[in-house]
């Protein structure tokens, strides 16, 4: 049953709200609608003239071969980030939950590259990727492994899922360190008796009993996927070799800031959001029912 | 079905050491309850049985079989936690057959048993809810039935009725006894319930501070405590103790402003000096003025109806000044507050313990 709340006056909710609402129409809702605005526009690069065009833009992004092309690296990009992100920071926080011994060192050490801001995070992968100066880099190519980040897509593409999900790891670390300790010791003894081994005990109790919080990390994650790591690719990549890391909002920011094609740009955008309202929309409906929220 | 032997064993975290050498051999088929207050490691032992802690030395065996290094899962034994651990997102059925399909039992074995298990705790409307939807009884039952479908060795239950509510803990209570009889398992309970202890246990071991005061029936614990810490944690309300002197040929002692009390066949071992005498509330009665051992000046008087409960403080010449005493007197008796009462003490009934170590001397 839904608690319902009465206020004596009409005019406190309203008040209590308001500061809320305002961040969402100034920092959302405005530009936004901005952007829905501007994608029916076709403007000059200085935005002193401004032709309506209707769904020209759009019809010129869907019969793009290029958007495709962002749209699948997009989604291999995002999907390898969560991916990695997620299953390392579970595995750390396995390992930090069974630890006796310098627990806080490990917790805060773990905790560190969320507080780097993403290029940063890029400009320090590069240094040590970098197919020229990187020291990392020279290690693989003195292994004999033929690494070369700026040439070679596969390679661009595995630097800047490693360097996003990185950023990442320390954030599924503390949801899923806090997911594990909040499990009763008690139902991981009772398993152990049950005749459960270790990996057992993650397959059958922990893991299930995770599931609400590894539900809202995937949520997360894929946003942050999406939308956060514009500047760890800018840093790396710069979008390329040849497209291949050009995700679709690495495409608005090209297009509208470096090609100053604003009607286009927009389109995108417009695309974007509702690719991600679908998307969450989606994770909502057909994953939240596979989780047990004890 | 299996018996099972503590033997010298220690437990200790770094430096503390918490059980200070316990060994009891408990028979096959035995239920037998640890009980001790919060913090005497009567739940450490029970861990050290399931596994769940280890043995820092000394031995542990059920049924011959050393397992101080056998892993909780290979030891045959099932155990009921006091929060039931049942596990939130599996049905009933699925709690309790969990650890069978671990061992891989056939299909139709697994199904035999959870039927059976489902009717002897009238479970079987719940097989399929979840343990959210159940009442604590029910979680109760259910966490229970994952112990019983496992057909164990030894049950351990680890204060399983501590988080239930008066009415029902005295309902499971008989439904754990009952169980007991039926299945004939061996089974180490845990409580700090002394009703639960008594009622239950065909043996019992008092535990404090890490070792083991007392083992022994119930009623012989009661009738004969083996020290003053178990002649007061057993009983309710607690045994009154008063400080005493011993005759020089230890037939006889004087309480505190009392006559010469003979101690019938009940004598100390040791004669003379300083003592304690522990007695039961219920073994002091009213009595006609000129027989009264003490006088007391009732200073709360608890009817329950079946008996009546009488607080009163030994009085010195009319004034009420001594140590505190409790009084058990059966049926309804109407005393008041303040009423100066004489009593005589039930002399085949007194416990003598040793001033300074607490140690038995009668």
């Amino acid at each position: 049953m839904i608690k319902r709340v009465t206020f004596a006056s009409k005019s406190l909710p309203y008040l209590l709200l308001g500061p809320q609402l305002l961040i969402l129409a100034v920092f959302f809702f405005w530009p936004a609608g901005k952007a829905i605005y501007e994608s029916f526009f076709l403007s000059d690069p200085f935005g002193a003239t401004q032709i309506f065009v209707g769904l020209e833009n759009f019809q010129m992004l869907l019969v793009s071969p290029e958007y495709y092309d962002s749209i699948l690296v997009t989604l291999v990009f995002s999907g390898l980030t969560t991916l990695a992100a997620l299953l390392s920071g579970f595995v750390m926080a396995v390992f930090a939950d069974r630890a006796i011994r310098g627990v806080l060192v490990f917790k805060s050490a773990l905790i560190w590259p969320y507080a780097v801001a993403p290029a940063v995070a890029g400009a320090l992968w590069i240094f040590l990727f970098h197919p020229t100066f990187g020291s990392v880099a020279g290690l693989l190519i003195a292994l004999g492994v033929d690494w070369d980040p700026l040439l070679n897509g596969a390679h661009a593409m595995t630097l800047v899922v490693v360097a996003a999900a990185w950023k990442q790891i320390s954030y599924n670390f503390v949801f899923f360190l806090a997911g594990l300790q909040a499990i009763p010791k008690s139902l991981i003894e009772a398993a152990a008796i049950d005749g459960a081994g270790p990996g057992k005990r993650l397959w059958y109790v922990v893991i299930p009993l995770l599931s609400p919080t590894t539900f809202f990390l995937i949520v997360i994650n894929i946003v942050y996927a999406f939308f956060d790591t514009f500047g760890i690719i800018h840093a790396v990549t710069g979008g390329g070799p040849a497209g291949a890391t050009n995700t679709l909002v690495f495409k608005v920011y090209t297009d509208g800031f470096e090609n100053q094609d604003l009607g286009a740009s927009s389109a995108q955008s417009v695309i974007l959001m509702f690719i991600v309202i679908a998307l969450t929309v989606l994770q909502f409906r057909y994953i939240e029912r596979r989780v047990s929220y004890a | 079905m299996a018996d099972v032997e503590i033997r010298n064993v220690y437990k200790s975290y770094g430096d503390t050491q918490v059980i200070h050498g316990v060994s009891v051999f408990i028979r096959d088929g035995e239920f037998v309850v640890i009980v001790g207050p919060s913090g005497c490691g009567k739940s450490t032992l029970l861990r050290m049985i399931a596994g769940l802690e280890a043995i820092t030395s000394g031995d542990i065996a059920i049924d011959g079989r050393v397992v101080n290094e056998v892993e909780p899962k290979d030891r045959d034994i099932a155990m009921v936690f006091q929060n039931y651990a049942l596990y939130p997102h599996m049905t009933v059925a699925q709690n309790m057959s969990f650890g069978l399909r671990l061992r891989r039992l056939s299909k139709r074995e697994v199904a035999d048993r959870l039927r059976r298990a489902a009717e002897i705790l009238q479970l079987s409307e719940l097989m399929d809810r979840k343990p959210r939807q159940l009442s604590g009884g029910q979680r109760q039952r259910v966490a229970m039935g994952r112990a019983i479908v496992r057909d164990p060795a030894a049950f351990l239950f680890d204060e399983p009725l501590s988080n239930l509510d008066a009415k029902l803990r005295v309902q499971m209570r008989l439904e754990i006894k009952k169980l007991h009889r039926e299945l004939g398992a061996t089974s180490i309970y845990v409580t700090h319930d002394q009703v639960e202890a008594m009622t239950m246990a065909d043996r019992l071991i008092v535990m404090n501070a890490g070792i083991a005061e007392q083992v022994g029936a119930p009623l012989d614990i009661y009738e004969c405590p083996a020290s003053a810490y178990v002649a007061g944690f057993i009983g309710s309300p607690a045994m009154n103790f008063l400080a005493c002197e011993v005759t020089g040929d230890g037939r006889a002692v004087h309480l505190n402003g009392s006559g010469e009390l003979a101690l019938n066949g009940n004598g100390a071992t040791a004669g003379g000096g300083v003592a304690t005498a522990g007695i039961r509330p219920e073994h002091i009665a009213v009595c006609g003025g000129e027989d009264a051992d003490l006088h007391v000046t009732a200073t709360m008087v608890e009817p329950l109806g079946a008996d009546t409960l009488v607080h009163g403080a030994l009085a010195h010449d009319g004034a009420a000044a001594g140590p505190e005493l409790t009084i058990r007197l059966p049926g309804i008796v109407r005393i008041q507050a303040g009423e100066q009462l004489p009593l005589r003490i039930d002399r085949d009934r007194i416990h003598l313990f040793d001033a300074e170590r607490g140690t038995r001397i009668n």
